[in-house]
């Protein structure tokens, strides 16, 4: 066997460095001895972005994996329960009178529609003149009641309708740092990286810091951020833009405090179109997260934060805004030689799915579970990675330009530019002209690591009321009884929960102060 | 042309290919409404069908439910018997002084690998030191070997204590499809030869012209006409890829052997049994045994192999006819081109060591009847979607087969050749490579057509003995006591199923006189 | 197990049988066999259901008796309680084994009730029939008819797919849970959903009073209940 690899270096905090590490850190182990070490650098000072602060439903596992009680995350963390995400005007021009809105829940996960798919039924009318995401999850009732997706009585980590959080990104990082250093075995080392070192072969050798020496290790996992210390300013692996399909490239964010304390939290992300991007709306339990992601071509800073204001509202008077700028791609190849780069360092798109954390999940949970224990190994590795996170990636953005480019909205030119041809991805197009006349099926998706799933498809395509015809072949479905019946279980269920469920403040509060029981 | 809606399939050639085919579609379109899209099959009433394929996979279960055949009927009409794993007799190794070795490749794993993955537990000896991986994670190996069946007369029709399939005979299977699919389901069948394919300007298939019918035009064609590829081969030209040089068998000899008597044992195994320059295969009817032997004609003579056989067979087999198969190995370049679809052999072929024919021509079927095109527009996309998925599945097919071969250390001439490395897949040697120091893992399944599953691969590794070091990631597979757990739970399991469960030809009888109940 | 044997005046020339008004040998049993023709009675007390046949796999209706196996909550203090006895145990140690061409009639050799002393005899002095034993045996041959006609009414059933697997949860007062599967039921949204044609066709068949019985019954369930309850 060649040289082990033994020690393991993240450089970066945040939540992408803390998660990386402490994912790995529990599956090799690192409290015994013998096992691989992992050892975290971050820099005391480089203020943490702060962006990505919705999760999907992955991180409950995550976090129950990592030995962490939910009730003290969320209390720690300024933590909401997130059940999906409401599109409001991304179909049609708002005016004074008229606005629509569909959600994509998290629901969707459970892959429903692989054993009854209710779409085509849908499609055929069979639900009336009821939306399809109202006729097919419960879950949008309980969002427009406002209500919590579990009662203070059901177990940690279990679910009565599927959720994940809203979370404060920067006390995430610190939260996971506090009980990784304590339960996991990693070494948390607080200096800025100075120099990248490179052995004769072009691995990484070291890095030098200000303040804690030259610190060795045999494999290394850039969480630098958008610096990318490692994977680009020492490897020179080069950065893909992909400006030509998404257009938005700065952000604008603000944190708006409640009017006061009873203040409903939304239970749901907020995304709202505007005329040169998008709002989002985030309800913490202290403040509401709300920026706008925009087009610096479509529209001025200042107009900028005009729609923004009046988008948050009163309570946004005298609150500062923050301008970031989004500098939208991914690398070249995510994973060289010994070096793995997870976060922003290695890919970055608009939040709209709010897909950056759960991506960080997901590279941190592939490079645990391959983790090469020699330098023989990680050539298959690297390749395997690369292939995978490319293919999720350009899934990724091609699920986020659907929601663009299948609008009816012209009344500026950010939205007609967003459907011309030239910006769609080939792979979008030739599904879009499919899904004309033929509904999407589980063969549109034969990854198994799809980042988005059929069921999420079906309420972004039929949200935004993407003309289908299938009424050549309605003849293949012939199960209409069935159908009715499922929508009308989906209402009565709904109305079932409403009596069941406490409000969402109700219950933050409550865990707040009581935590959820582990059995 | 390309506007005009697709109303009839024609299906050219019957057997097992051309009649599960037509049931499928015929079920999904609803053809026995004349409004719907139509179904006929053209069958010549002289050319025998070729009869392997024998064994099938669980997926058949669902098929037979879903085009309404009922399984008490199946199993009686087609002399059908339970089939749970195959037994791969003296493949590890050239059996020396009377002692044999075997393994088993089962159905069931009493725990889920992508939940607990007990393979590195075993592997390092932590939990059924002494014993085989399949006897570790799984009882069905030993309910093989006391020939019970996966289920009791109480278990509704398709339910089942362990998972299951069937062997069958092929030709009355074809025969129950056939009057099922003309009485039941609206297909239209034509007895006749196809003399001529006819295409239009475009180079699609417009009609077929027969030696006793009017020409049949259709918009669709499935080309289930065996290795003369009537339509995809032939008319279209797409060339035959042949996989001799990977695997090496190239002749088949069969014997059907009647059982002693009536209460003579049925297997519910498949048996392949490693030979000089092949293997056998012996698949259980309940009327009778199937029998042959895969053989490689350069490495040893067509009377030997026959002698070969008979050996196998006993004292039983004097008197007994033999008969001869050629074998054309290898795929199509593509299976679907313009409006027409290879399905069977007539889209590819290889040793049936995995049974893996019939569930290609289910998978085949299931996945044109959900994509079916609405015209010729959108055609070629389905097209490319279909050919990447196929080409995928032959691929992955071959080269699980090819693994039993690569790992053997028997050898006889033929075993040696097959270790060469010119005739192995780079694929199976990156994965193998990988294997010898990581565990397989879910991410090494990341397409999902894979046509084995993760387990598939720890059976048959494990069984091959293949060695596979874990020692330096020992740290990282901490929880001993949960494996401990779930391995005692499987050795309990098994001392109470030999209580439970019937022997096979019990079962078999019973189904005979009172079928299954469908609840 | 019952040990069958056919009625012959040689091997059982001075056999006596028992009177059997207790149903002893229901002890220890949960169900009872009950035909179509008893439904209507049975229902009035005992919930009327459906099990497998544990050889055969196929259906057989029954009067649920305990909330266990081995456990008959209307056998206490040596006596059946209930006010109605299934006709399949009055009928005991009697038997009917059919054969190609003709049926004999057995008794069962080990039951209870089976003596020299006590009860009504099956063969006179001359080795002749008893009228009791052909009375017996007149009622034997009726209760297997009316199997047949079980069997037909329960394939009525299932070929109009009105019957669905059932798993009681019960709850008692004292808190004791009983979960009791593998039993079968009519399913009344089936049957309310069966279309008018298909309806009135079971109505002509007379079945629907059996139907309804049997669908009635399952509220007997707390009968059994209250039975364990009061043990």
């Amino acid at each position: 066997m060649s040289k082990l690899i033994n020690q393991v270096l993240v450089v970066g905090g945040g939540t992408a460095g803390w998660l990386s590490a402490s994912i790995l850190a529990k599956q090799l182990n690192s409290q015994s001895p013998n096992a691989v070490q992992v050892t975290l650098v971050e820099s005391p000072n480089i203020p943490i972005v702060g962006v990505g602060e919705g999760t999907w439903p992955t991180i409950r596992t995550t976090l129950e994996n990592l030995g962490i009680d939910e009730g003290d995350f969320m209390r720690e963390c300024d933590a909401t329960f997130k059940q999906g995400s409401q599109f409001v005007n991304w179909v049609e021009t708002p005016t004074k009178t008229h606005s629509e809105s569909y959600y994509h829940p998290l629901s969707a996960v459970f892959h429903s529609s692989y054993d009854f798919n209710l779409a085509p039924y849908w499609l055929l009318g069979n639900a009336g003149e009821t939306p399809y995401d109202q006729a097919v999850a419960t879950q949008c009732h309980v969002c427009d009641a406002g209500l919590a997706p579990k009662k203070i009585t059901t177990r940690a980590y279990d679910a009565i309708q599927n959720y994940s959080y809203h979370l404060n990104a920067n006390k995430f990082s610190g939260f996971l740092a506090k009980h990784s250093t304590k339960h996991l075995g990693i070494k948390h080392i607080k200096a800025n990286v100075t120099r990248v070192n490179l052995d004769d072969e072009g691995y990484i050798e070291s890095v030098e810091t200000d303040t804690s020496g030259t610190l060795s290790a045999d494999f290394f996992v850039d969480c630098s951020g958008s610096r990318a210390l490692l994977i680009n300013g020492a490897l020179n692996i080069p950065w893909l833009k992909i400006d030509d399909i998404l257009f938005n490239d700065t952000a604008l964010a603000m944190q708006v405090p409640y009017e006061n304390e009873d203040t409903p939290i939304a239970t749901h992300t907020i995304a709202t179109a505007q005329e040169a991007g998008w709002t989002w709306d985030i309800g913490l339990h202290n403040r509401r997260g709300v920026g706008y992601v925009y087009s610096s071509k479509h529209t001025t800073d200042e107009r900028a934060e005009e729609v923004l204001r009046e988008y948050a509202g009163p309570m946004s008077k005298g609150v500062q805004a923050r301008k970031i700028p989004l500098n939208l791609g991914y690398r070249e190849k995510f994973w060289h030689r010994n070096c793995v780069a997870i976060g922003m360092s290695a890919a970055f798109i608009e939040p709209l799915e709010a897909s950056a954390i759960f991506l960080v999940e997901a590279g941190a949970n592939m490079m645990a579970d391959q983790f090469p224990r020699s330098r023989d190994s990680l050539q298959y590795v690297e390749e395997k990675y690369n292939k995978t996170f490319r293919l999720r990636w350009d899934k990724s953005v091609d699920f986020v330009k659907l929601h663009y480019c299948i609008t009816q909205r012209t009344d500026t030119a950010y939205w007609i530019d967003n459907c011309h041809p030239d910006s769609i991805p080939s792979a979008l197009k030739n599904r879009l002209a499919h899904w004309k006349t033929h509904p999407p099926t589980k063969y549109d998706f034969d990854y198994a690591y799809e980042p988005f799933v059929l069921d999420s498809y079906l309420f972004v395509l039929y949200g935004m009321k993407y003309n289908a015809d299938i009424s050549h072949n309605s003849s293949s479905f012939p199960r209409n009884e069935e159908a009715k019946m499922k929508f009308e279980n989906v209402e009565h269920v709904g109305k079932m929960l409403e009596k069941e469920l406490p409000s969402h403040r109700d219950l933050v509060e409550k865990v707040y102060k009581y935590g959820f029981s582990k059995i | 042309m390309s506007k005009e809606t697709i109303k009839h399939v024609v299906i050219v050639g019957g057997g097992t290919a051309g009649w599960l085919t037509a049931a499928n579609l015929a079920k999904k379109f609803n053809s026995h409404d004349k409004s719907s899209i139509q179904v006929t099959l053209i069958e010549s009433p002289d050319i025998p069908t070729v009869g392997v394929g024998e064994g099938t996979w669980p997926t058949m279960r669902k098929t037979l439910a879903k085009i309404g055949i009922s399984e008490s009927e199946f199993l009686t009409k087609c002399n059908a018997s339970f089939k749970q794993a195959t037994k791969f007799v003296n493949w590890k190794e050239t059996p020396k002084n009377e002692t044999s070795n075997h393994y088993y490749h089962l159905f069931t794993s009493i725990f889920d690998p992508a939940d607990f993955n007990l393979a590195p537990y075993w592997n390092l000896g932590k939990v059924g030191q002494g014993q085989t991986y399949a006897d570790s994670v799984s009882v069905q190996g030993k309910i093989c070997e006391l020939g019970l069946a996966p289920k009791t007369i109480l278990n509704k029709e398709f339910e089942g204590v362990q998972n299951y399939a069937y062997h069958l005979d092929a030709g009355l299977f074809a025969k129950l499809l056939k009057d099922h699919c003309v009485e039941k389901l609206g297909v239209v069948h034509i007895p006749a030869n196809v003399t001529e394919v006819n295409l239009d300007e475009e180079g699609y298939i417009s009609s077929v012209s027969t030696d006793v019918a009017d020409d049949i035009s259709g918009d669709f064609f499935v080309d289930c006409s065996g290795f003369r590829s009537l339509l995809l081969g032939d008319a279209l030209g797409i060339p035959f890829h042949s996989i001799s040089d990977t695997l090496l068998t190239d002749h088949a000899v069969t014997i059907q052997v009647p059982y002693s008597d009536e209460s003579s044992p049925i297997a519910s195994t498949t048996i392949s049994t490693a030979q000089v320059a092949g293997w056998t295969w012996d698949i259980a009817l309940s009327n009778r045994r199937g029998t042959g032997y895969v053989y490689s004609s350069k490495h040893t003579t067509h009377e030997a192999a026959e002698q070969t056989l008979r050996d196998y067979i006993g004292s039983q087999a004097e008197g007994l006819e033999a008969r001869v198969i050629k074998m054309n190995v290898g795929y199509r370049d593509k299976f679907w081109h313009k409006n027409c679809f290879a399905i069977g052999l007539s889209a590819a072929f290889v040793e049936p060591l995995e049974a893996s024919a019939i569930f290609l021509i289910e998978a085949s079927a299931n996945m044109l009847s959900e994509l079916m095109p609405k015209n010729r527009s959108t055609m070629h996309l389905i097209e490319e979607k279909v050919n990447t998925s196929f080409k995928f599945r032959w691929e992955k097919t071959i080269d699980f087969i090819k693994m039993h071969y690569f790992l053997s250390k028997r050898e006889e001439p033929f075993w040696q050749a097959n270790k060469d490395l010119s005739t192995v897949p780079k694929t199976l040697i990156d994965s193998l490579d990988r294997w010898k120091d990581q565990l397989v893992t879910s991410y090494d399944f990341d397409n999902v057509y894979e046509p084995f599953p993760l387990e598939s691969y720890q059976y048959v590794l494990y069984g091959m003995g293949f060695e596979q070091d874990l020692r330096y990631s020992e740290s990282a597979y901490s929880m001993t006591d949960v494996a401990q757990r779930n391995y005692s739970q499987v050795q309990s399991i098994a001392q109470q199923v030999e209580k439970q469960l019937p022997n096979n030809r019990d079962l078999l009888n019973k189904v005979k006189q009172h079928g299954f109940q469908k609840i | 197990m019952a040990n069958v044997q056919p009625i012959s005046s040689t091997q059982h020339g001075d056999v006596k049988i028992k009177d059997n008004a207790t149903l002893a040998q229901s002890k220890n049993r949960h169900f009872a066999p009950v035909v179509v023709q008893e439904f209507v009675p049975a229902s009035q007390e005992f919930p009327v259901i459906f099990i497998k046949d544990s050889e055969t796999g196929t259906f057989r209706s029954i009067a649920l008796l305990g909330l266990k196996p081995e456990e008959n909550l209307f056998y206490a203090d040596d006596a059946w309680q209930a006010t109605y006895k299934p006709e399949g145990l009055t009928l005991s140690p009697f038997l009917l084994n059919q054969g190609e061409d003709t049926s004999l009639l057995c008794i069962d050799v080990d039951s209870d009730l089976i003596n020299k002393e006590l009860g009504e005899r099956l063969f006179d002095e001359q080795g002749n029939q008893t009228e009791w034993l052909k009375d017996q045996g007149e009622k034997v041959v009726q209760y297997v008819e009316k199997t047949y006609a079980t069997q037909n009414f329960i394939k009525l059933l299932l070929d109009n797919d009105l019957i669905s697997s059932q798993t009681l949860n019960l709850k008692l007062e004292n808190q004791e849970q009983y979960t009791l599967s593998g039993l079968y039921s009519i399913d009344e949204k089936k049957l309310n959903a069966l279309s008018d044609e298909a309806f009135n066709a079971l109505r002509k068949t007379g079945a629907l009073p059996a139907i309804y019985a049997s669908l009635l019954s399952m509220q007997r369930i707390h009968n059994l209940a209250r039975r364990k309850m009061a043990q």
